[in-house]
């Protein structure tokens, strides 16, 4: 698998679809499977990808976790929207075509209406892209009531109007005809339509002007087609009161876009030569020049505004599957995961049990009283500090240690009565290896039988955690002998 | 007796922090935690590395063979280690380790190298298998390692740490000392003073509860060990912190879409127009609403959650078992929660205002200002009106029905209206976030936070941002498109911030 790109990548409908479905079927999944999956997914995401960068990341995680069934969802969602962009190519083709041919349709009798082509290519096309822009208009451009409902007037019932007859209203008809995964995909745009919408409304929109592109392509073509190898007249002819003069007027509006070219601008005395009336003869000679004048009419107003409204329907679509990608239902979620694990600290290696306590054959030691007879003979020794008659541990040498079990080990053989061996240790420190060493070292010397007893000094009072920890620890030198008494001195100052 | 303290190095020149460059260019630093036993040291592992699975537990010997811990970037070829931490068990018998390397030094200049000495001669032997394994990482000849002395700052200092700190001036390798207090005494002076004499930095910081900003603070620290760590450390620093900001950009995205399906949620049902309404019928769609709200608000919890990679995590959730004196435990349609979490009737009013009053504008600047701004008035006067009604109330859950266009009624349940209600689910996700935030990977058990406790991160909303917040939910209610959800995002990410 390869590191992810750096910078954000167009998101396509492939894209939304596969997150989607993806997102899915992560519903279905372990807990535990998806948090690895995305772990290892983050740690292959490019290291200095901007955490704002949500579309990029989103994008990222799908390449790197993407499996063949979505590969394949891809290539059938891919497949899926180049058969209808092709389509509808195909119905602009054949329409724009067939369009031409009617308008330039010219058999000698009577020549090809001007005022035909500028309403078929100039007016009706641009008419319809005014109703795509309201369409598309922001609610808040709609002129609203008091009560922030859209206002019932020309424009929001036009608006209706055009939402109803809008081709995604066939949406659910064509669910009924999708194959298997494709359908649940569809079904879960459709459910997330808040999501979803506008991305879908775009979409539309971008196919809309594909096919209007098409359209006036191929009437283009075949316009050429008709002056390349035909021979054309050209007139205008109409029954609404316009004069020469008017209507020379009219084409030298229209032709102001082009008119720092040179050419393509009707003359006066072409306008007024080519008009002609129904039925009457007409002399096509001269009237061939309007050709240039048609094709530029065609080209800015027909072609141009569809290839204009192409790329920003593109770069519309391109922002609102970036945010329907980011907002796809769980996509956060998969952002947080890839957040969580961009960088991670954890061990390399499983942690190793600790080592089985060999089993004692002797009880815990028990936690008894301090003696308090006062026959009872006691020796103690403070441990790391505590006061006592001996000291051992901490600053103390180990040489220093054994002089002190030697030194306890005289005393009990001269003793009458055993005394009782205390040790004081600090109960709220751990009882290392070093101290049970003592503890073995000093029984060896004294002998069996003579009690020690192991005194928890705590902050005040030992805790029970702190006697248990020290009970089993202790439990591990299988010492019949040995006890534990809970100490009630507070911690002493250490001589350090 | 210590040895004087060492000589600190000159500054380090500092050096440019722009760009982290590739792993091939330098080797990351390794740091080894090494202490008594039960001082922390895995604690502050798991909270430095982001790691609850380390075990800690009050029983000595809970770590029993060294475990690295590398701080990583990227996987494959690409992978950069940032740092490495290394938990360690223990000392055990550091007064015998000590003896037997000043038995086998001849003299100062040796001493590492008596210690890799003590490391090979007890390889595998019962005599130090701790010291064995805390030292190894410590003197590896090929990836040195600095140490982290950590020390309990609740405990009194004693003089059984004396010879762990002898060991560890004689392995060579910069080093600093961590005062962890585990408990509720504070001996931490007492703890400086020692270890000054052994330690050129010695830093306070409760491995369980420390900060984000605190952790950044201490891993600053150890690039004052070497000067060629400084690099890669503020790197590092970096990295984190990048990841800390998306992180609380993913929550604020989830905390958003939570909202934005919470104020929307309702439970409906169709039922036939012809027959007198079932009372039951109500109550379930009202229960049915409730449970999706909770459910919806779990399942954010859960996702921020992850976000701060704590999957999993234990939660105390009312319905399951109720505990009024844990903020987050209080349910989300009691009345506790309601007085805690929502606004005062004050904000309410003003939030109410606000958003009223940005509707009431909208309508002003369709007429052209020939209403002489009595849309704003009105909207705000009414937005107020309703603030100030629905102040100290409850959630409220509306019935209504609706005929449906392919024939029949549908009789549905919410959404909730009340403006009281998204500032209510606001305040409850901000309390969460914080304390899952503030988690760190060191701490065990639920997720606890009580009211007493965190009272004064409640309704922490300053005025500009209870009424841009109320703006956006009254829009939010109509329509959750990307943009609206973004902009909510970007709100509360500055929200999380602070």
């Amino acid at each position: 698998m390869t590191p992810a790109r750096r910078e954000p990548a167009p998101v396509s409908a492939r894209d939304v679809v596969e997150l989607g479905w993806a997102l899915q079927q992560d519903d279905a999944k372990p807990r535990t499977a998806v948090l690895e999956r995305d772990r290892l997914a983050a740690q292959q995401l490019a290291a200095d990808l901007p955490p704002e960068h949500h579309t990029a990341r989103l994008l990222a995680w799908l390449r790197i976790t993407r499996d063949p069934d979505r590969a394949q969802l891809r290539r059938r969602t891919a497949a899926g929207l180049s058969a209808v962009t092709a389509g509808l190519v195909l119905i602009g083709i054949i329409l724009g075509y067939t369009s031409a041919l009617a308008v330039f349709a010219y058999d000698g009798n009577q020549p090809v209406n001007i005022v035909c082509a500028l309403l078929v290519y100039g007016i009706a096309n641009l008419a319809l892209l005014a109703l795509t822009i309201l369409l598309v208009l922001p609610q808040q451009a709609i002129p609203l009531k008091r009560d922030g409902e859209p206002k019932e007037n020309f424009l929001t019932g036009l608006r209706d109007a055009l939402l109803w007859i809008s081709p995604g209203r066939l949406g659910s008809l064509l669910l009924r005809v999708l194959p298997g995964d494709l359908k649940h995909t569809a079904q879960h745009l459709q459910t997330h339509h808040r999501v979803y919408g506008h991305a879908q409304a775009w979409q539309i929109i971008t196919w809309s002007q594909t096919l209007a592109i098409a359209f006036h392509a191929a009437a283009l073509a075949a316009f050429l087609q008709l002056v390349l190898f035909t021979d054309l007249a050209f007139g205008w002819a109409t029954t609404l009161d316009l004069g020469p003069e008017s209507f020379h007027t009219l084409t030298a509006w229209i032709a102001l876009p082009w008119s720092w070219l040179g050419f393509a601008n009707p003359s006066w005395t072409l306008v007024h030569d080519s008009r002609f009336f129904r039925g009457q003869p007409f002399d096509a000679n001269g009237l061939q020049a309007w050709w240039p004048f048609v094709l530029m009419v065609m080209l800015t107003y027909g072609i141009l505004p569809r290839i204009a409204a192409r790329i920003i329907a593109g770069l519309l679509l391109n922002r609102a599957f970036a945010a329907a990608l980011r907002w796809t239902p769980g996509a956060g979620e998969v952002l947080a995961r890839l957040a969580a694990a961009s960088a991670t600290g954890q061990a390399t290696t499983p942690e190793a049990s600790p080592e089985p306590t060999a089993p004692s054959s002797t009880p815990a030691p028990e936690t008894t009283p301090a003696p308090t007879s006062p026959t009872t003979h006691t020796l103690t020794i403070g441990w790391a500090g505590l006061s006592a008659d001996h000291a051992a541990g901490g600053a103390q040498s180990l040489e220093q240690d054994r002089a002190t079990i030697q030194a306890l080990a005289d005393t009990v053989a001269n003793a009458d009565t055993p005394p009782v061996i205390t040790l004081r240790v600090k109960a709220y420190e751990p009882p290392v290896l070093e101290i049970l060493d003592f503890l073995t070292d000093l029984r060896q010397a004294l002998g069996d039988a003579i009690p020690i007893h192991a005194e928890l000094v705590g902050q005040p009072q030992p805790t029970t955690t702190q006697t248990q920890v020290w009970q089993q620890r202790l439990a591990t030198l299988n010492d019949p002998w040995l006890r534990i008494t809970p100490g009630s001195s507070p911690p002493e100052p250490a001589d350090a | 007796m210590p040895e004087p303290k060492p000589t600190p190095p000159s500054p380090p020149t500092p050096k440019p922090t722009d760009s982290i460059r590739g792993p091939a260019t330098r080797p990351a630093p390794r740091f080894v935690v090494v202490g008594h036993p039960n001082t922390g040291k895995s604690s502050l592992v798991a909270t430095l590395a982001g790691d609850a699975s380390v075990r800690i537990a009050p029983e000595p010997g809970t770590t029993a063979k060294a475990r690295e811990f590398p701080m990583r970037l990227g996987s494959g070829d690409s992978s950069q280690t940032l740092y490495t931490l290394i938990d360690t068990p223990g000392f055990q018998r550091a007064r015998r380790c000590l003896a037997w390397l000043e038995q086998h030094s001849t003299g100062p200049a040796d001493r590492a190298d008596t210690v890799r000495r003590f490391v090979a001669a007890h390889q595998g032997t019962p005599d130090f298998p701790d010291e064995v394994e805390l030292l190894a990482p410590i003197v590896n000849a090929d990836a040195p390692a600095g140490v982290l002395y950590v020390v309990d700052g609740s405990t009194p200092y004693g003089p059984e740490y004396e010879a762990e700190m002898q060991i560890l001036r004689w392995t060579g390798q910069p080093s600093m000392a961590v005062i962890n207090p585990i408990g509720d005494a504070d001996h931490t002076d007492d703890w400086k003073a020692a270890l000054d004499q052994f330690f050129k930095i010695a830093r306070v910081l409760d491995a369980v509860a420390a900060r984000f900003p605190q952790q950044l603070d201490l891993l600053r620290a150890f690039g004052q060990f070497r000067d060629d760590w400084r690099q890669p450390l503020d790197d590092a620093v970096q990295v984190l912190q990048q990841r800390r900001t998306a992180q609380r950009r993913a929550a604020a995205g989830l905390i958003a879409q939570s909202l934005a399906d919470m104020l929307q949620a309702q439970a409906t049902r169709k039922v036939d127009p012809d027959k007198p309404e079932d009372p039951a019928l109500r109550e379930a769609l009202q229960t049915e609403l409730m449970g999706k709200l909770r459910k919806a608000e779990r399942r954010c919890h859960a996702a921020v959650e992850e976000a701060y990679d704590h999957p999993g995590l234990d939660r105390e959730e009312a319905d399951l078992s109720p505990d009024t004196t844990q903020a987050i435990g209080l349910d989300l349609f009691s009345q506790e929660a309601w007085l805690l979490f929502g606004l005062k009737p004050k904000h309410l009013i003003l939030a109410g205002m606000a958003g009223g009053a940005a509707t009431g504008g909208i309508v002003d600047a369709h007429l052209l200002g020939q209403s002489l701004l009595a849309g704003t008035l009105l909207g705000g006067a009414a937005g107020a009106a309703a603030g100030w009604w629905s102040a100290g109330k409850v959630a409220k859950l509306p019935m209504t029905t609706q005929r449906l266009l392919g024939g029949g009624t549908e009789l549905r349940c919410g959404p909730i209206t009340q403006p009281n209600f998204p500032f209510v689910l606001l305040n409850r996700a901000l309390l969460h976030h914080a304390a899952v935030a503030n988690r760190t990977h060191a701490m065990r058990g639920s997720l606890v936070i009580h009211t007493d406790a965190d009272a004064g991160q409640l309704n922490s909303l300053n005025d500009d941002q209870r009424k841009q917040a109320a703006t956006l939910f009254k829009t939010l209610r109509k329509d959750n498109t990307p943009e609206t959800l973004t902009a909510l995002t970007e709100l509360l990410d500055t929200l999380l911030a602070d």
